[in-house]
């Protein structure tokens, strides 16, 4: 009976919670849903100052960690359930979201309340855009430099890189950062996209994706930039393996001095910038050239959910996200380059002791993130398959063959 | 003449090698969990291992209340365990005992019912649960996370079995004295039941705690996370601290330790009970 | 005893029946809505192919067409068995040997007993994250110490060759307390006076726990390895987090449960993942009914 009671007290006392939590009527909690913890501090200041203007309307940031974000979105979509806005990357089924009618078309709204776009890249407004439709505001774009530890360059006695590199430069200067006995990798290889493949593939005049939407991977040069990444691992052992990565990722391991030199995104500068180790060690140089200069390049936007309840605030708040004022408040955050051009000077200059103008000099022959409907579809199997060869256990050949094949089925299905 | 008093019997000795070896063996990972949660990113990531940090570092604690909302995922873990303990069992007594000691049209066909569901795993329901949590809207919702715990066939059965084994003579009693079904079970059965519903309670607190996977599904926003979702996600892309998460670790192990600790005598009778009669 | 109510079988009390109803109810409309319906609608599910955001097809039987073919089906099946039998053996054994020893009652038996039973009150998402740093390749502790012995450890949990075996240790690790516990409850069952008979016959201990313990444990050693080996069969929360859905040594390890959640989850086809856990389903139903028909043959039941 003492049980019954107390249940009986307990969700009376739960019940009054929730109407004390519970919005006042007039008032509105928009749901933003983001994946960046490094991001959020500047994202909360510009909900909080976009809340002082429209005082009815709550923001609630809600970060889900990247490698579930996709999952967790479509889930929450097919429980219609999905957050009022949410960031947006090309490669995340944009388009295919776009298609279903799943986010919103924005631009009656505006046409309607004469939105500038003008400060914004057009290239980023073009890759967000469907069918001649904008179905997405673009908040940032990034690239991907080389990041190096200059206390263990110092220590190797190497000059520090720069934008004179090529890929032989990189394999003989990692040779020398490395030193198995203290557990100091010269270079990571990252077994992943936008830190891995994509710049490589890129950088030997390959593909991933063609125009007419079909795999790169039988092109010769796609399948040799692959070659390159796995000798670093297995022939030069500059690299520790893909399986030691898995277990403790580049980041971590840049981190903690025990990598030289990792390829990671200009996103990352807030992260290494907030720890005192990266911030006196760290720098960015550009990439080292392979046969061509390149980098690989992606953003990032927000979109409104077409099953959401509250429409007219989550447009409310995209029109703020659009706005100079909330674009310079993330640069000056140091977080990502913002997509006003204007602005990204405040970036570079956010974060001194680094050299971020490397990431702006990249801009120039940025090579942007390859998507297409299902891009998760054929992404998965090439990550899965590129691994193998990157492990040794299957030859780069292949790997790279069997991809194209399994890569071509999807693309071939996606259209319907 | 020793020996009577302190016999020490070469079994014996080899009894505690065999014991103390294998309990060793066992406890390691707590060992190194808690001195992995006192140490720095460089302690922890020395080669070769340093096995005992240089000092205790209670800010690897902190820093999981500042930057991964464990205060929240704590709050979450609790409320959702206190609602769905409560329920389940206040709902499995309730239909316990009518299993046991009520006579009513349709109950031991009812009964078979509860019986073969309980043969089913449970990973059979969780799609057509997460659609159905789609239609009443209750996805990433604390009811939707709790209230298909409310009730447990399993449960239900077990303290059934409880009911059936307590003496009759006192129910009678009651009955003639002019208690009615409800009086009768809530005044006179169910205190008789206590060590039945606290060895079952007990369990369902453990189950609902560390349970993982309906939680990753139903549940997609941070602030809605329990602790078992949370420590799951906690290795992310970001640079891992392995110090923070085995801080994270020992702080979502250490209440079920303790309720260990102070009920461990209806632990043990509580698996004995489901073992000797499931 | 025969009561007034009791002897009136033919009638019910009304005041009874009206109870009876109102406290299960609860618990019917529970297990109506949360069992009985998902297990109809899991039959119809299978039937039927999703999008990635939930539009819904029927598509007859392709998703069991695609069941039977899929290679990646029977490697899964293969490691759901290997894993299941190694971590129930194991576990099995070893939670014997420590209820024997435990059943001689030496000093400190209780401190034993919490710390073997530990681990099974321990959260898995918690058990897996130091299990996974134990088994570090670079910075974890049974590595470093392999290294003392001149030893290069493997990577335990990333190599395709050990990963199914590391998670299998995991998993006995994981079931040892609470086998031990009822392996224990049945010793306890075991009259002291048999064990007396057998020592007054000259019988060593060894001899003992064969012919006298072990048969008398028999109904208990069944239910043990039963129920082990469904919780083995359903097995989750290990692999996903030590493994992880990306993880190089996925397809070494990957279990059925894990595939139903990546592809009803992950890839949203819930159509096909309705199908793959009634084929688990069935397994476990073929399991238990083995299990049930060989018990004829080797447990005694006094």
């Amino acid at each position: 009976m003492k049980l019954m009671k107390r249940s009986l007290i307990g969700m009376s006392s739960l019940g009054m919670l929730v109407a004390l939590a519970g919005p006042a009527f007039a008032e509105v909690t928009l749901r933003l849903s983001i994946w960046d913890a490094n991001q959020k501090p500047a994202l909360d200041q510009i909900t909080a100052r976009f809340s002082e203007e429209n005082p009815d309307i709550k923001v609630s940031i809600e970060v889900v960690p990247r490698s579930d974000y996709v999952t967790k979105l479509e889930t929450s979509i097919v429980g219609r359930n999905a957050p009022d806005v949410f960031w947006n990357a090309l490669p995340d089924r944009f388009l295919e979201l776009a298609r279903s009618g799943l986010i919103e078309n924005l631009d009656e709204r505006i046409k309607a309340d004469g939105v500038d776009l003008s400060p914004i890249a057009p290239a980023l407004l073009e890759a967000f855009t469907y069918e001649g439709s904008l179905y997405a505001i673009p908040k940032d774009f990034d690239t991907v430099g080389l990041w190096y530890n200059k206390a263990l360059f110092d220590a190797a006695g190497v000059a520090y890189p720069d934008d004179s590199w090529t890929w032989e430069t990189l394999r003989e200067n990692a040779k020398k950062l490395t030193n198995p006995s203290k557990g100091v990798y010269g270079f990571v290889v990252n077994a992943g996209t936008r830190a891995g493949y994509y710049n490589f593939i890129a950088q030997n005049a390959g593909d991933v994706l063609t125009d007419d939407l079909k795999s790169g991977f039988d092109q010769p040069e796609t399948a040799a930039a692959v070659q390159f990444m796995a000798d670093l691992i297995l022939v030069d052992k500059v690299s520790p393996t893909v399986q030691q990565t898995e277990e403790v990722n580049a980041q971590t391991r840049f981190k903690t001095g025990q990598a030289a030199m990792i390829l990671d995104g200009s996103w990352r500068a807030r992260e290494f910038a907030d720890d005192p180790y990266t911030l006196e060690n760290a720098n960015i140089a550009v990439l080292p050239q392979g046969t061509v200069r390149a980098s690989s390049s992606g953003t990032l936007g927000y979109s409104i959910y077409s099953g959401s309840e509250h429409k007219e605030e989550a447009w409310d708040l995209l029109k703020f996200l659009a706005s100079p004022e909330a674009a310079q408040i993330q640069a000056s955050a140091g977080a990502v380059i913002p997509s006003h051009m204007d602005q990204a000077q405040i970036w570079v200059d956010a974060i001194p002791q680094f050299n971020l103008q490397a990431f702006l000099d990249m801009v120039d022959y940025a090579e942007v993130v390859a998507h297409s409907f299902n891009t998760p579809g054929w992404s998965s199997i090439m990550n899965q398959e590129l691994k193998k060869a990157l492990a040794g256990d299957v030859s780069v050949d292949e790997a790279t063959s069997l991809v194209a094949t399994k890569m071509n089925e999807v693309l071939a299905s996606e259209g319907k | 003449m020793n020996t009577t008093r302190f016999p020490i019997n070469p079994g014996r000795i080899l009894v505690h090698v065999v014991l103390i070896t294998i309990s060793a063996v066992m406890v390691v990972p707590f060992v190194w969990m808690v001195l992995t949660a006192f140490k720095s990113m460089s302690e922890a990531t020395a080669i070769p291992v340093q096995i005992f940090p240089s000092q205790l570092r209670w800010e690897n604690f902190l820093t999981l209340f500042n930057s991964f909302n464990f205060g929240n995922m704590y709050l979450n873990s609790m409320v959702s365990t206190l609602l769905r303990v409560t329920a389940q069992v206040s709902f499995c007594a309730m239909a316990g005992y009518a299993f046991a000691r009520l006579r009513f049209p349709g109950r031991d066909m009812l009964f078979a019912i509860v019986l073969s569901v309980m043969m089913v795993p449970p990973v059979l329901y969780i799609i057509p649960k997460f659609l159905l949590m789609t239609q009443l809207g209750w996805v990433n919702t604390l009811q939707g996370f709790v209230v298909p715990g409310f009730t447990s066939a399993f449960g239900t059965f077990l303290l059934r079995q409880f009911f059936k084994s307590l003496p009759n003579e006192l129910a009678e009693a009651a009955k003639l004295d002019g208690c009615g079904p409800f009086r009768t079970f809530f005044w006179i059965m169910l205190p008789l039941a206590k060590p039945g519903i606290v060895a079952f309670g007990i369990f369902s607190i453990l189950w609902s705690w560390n349970e993982l996977l309906w939680p990753l599904i139903i549940l997609n926003s941070p602030d809605k996370m329990t602790l078992s979702v949370g420590l799951a996600t906690m290795e992310g892309e970001y640079v891992s601290n392995y110090p923070a998460m085995m801080a994270g670790a020992v702080l979502a192990v250490l209440p079920m330790i303790a309720m260990f600790f102070f009920f461990q005598r209806q632990f043990i009778e509580g698996i004995a009970l489901t073992g000797s009669k499931g | 005893m025969l009561t007034p109510a009791t002897t009136r079988k033919d009638r019910y009390d009304r005041q009874e029946v009206l109870w009876g109803y109102l406290l299960i109810g609860p618990t019917l409309l529970g297990i109506s809505l949360f069992a009985l319906w998902p297990l109809v609608q899991s039959v119809y599910l299978s039937f039927t192919s999703w999008g990635v955001f939930g539009q819904v097809q029927w598509v007859g039987g392709e998703n069991y067409a695609r069941l039977l073919a899929d290679p990646e089906v029977y490697a899964t099946l293969r490691n759901t068995i290997i894993l299941a039998v190694t971590s129930v053996v194991g576990s099995v054994l070893i939670a014997t040997l420590l209820a024997v020893l435990l059943n001689v009652g030496v000093r400190g038996t209780s401190v034993y007993r919490v710390l073997l039973f530990l681990p099974v009150v321990t959260m898995p998402a918690a058990s897996a994250m130091v299990w996974k740093w134990l088994y570090n390749s670079d910075f974890g502790l049974l590595n470093s110490m392999l290294a003392n012995f001149g030893i290069i450890g493997p990577a335990w949990i990333t190599d395709k060759a050990f990963a199914l075996w590391s998670v299998a240790i995991v998993c006995i690790w994981n079931e040892i307390g609470i086998s031990m516990i009822i392996l224990l409850a049945g010793l306890q069952g075991v009259p002291r006076s048999l064990h007396e008979a057998a020592h007054l016959d000259g019988a060593g201990p060894v001899a003992t726990f064969f012919y006298v313990t072990l048969p008398l444990l028999t109904p208990t050693l069944f239910f043990v390895t039963v129920t082990s080996i469904i919780s083995a069969f359903q097995m989750f929360d290990i692999i996903y987090l030590m493994i992880g859905p990306e993880g190089y040594a996925l397809e070494s390890t990957q279990t059925l449960i894990f595939l139903f959640y990546e592809q009803g989850f992950i890839h949203g086809s819930k159509g096909y993942a309705a199908a793959i856990v009634l084929l688990l389903f069935l397994i476990i139903a073929l399991v238990t009914a083995f299990q049930f028909w060989l018990q004829k043959r080797w447990v005694h039941y006094e």
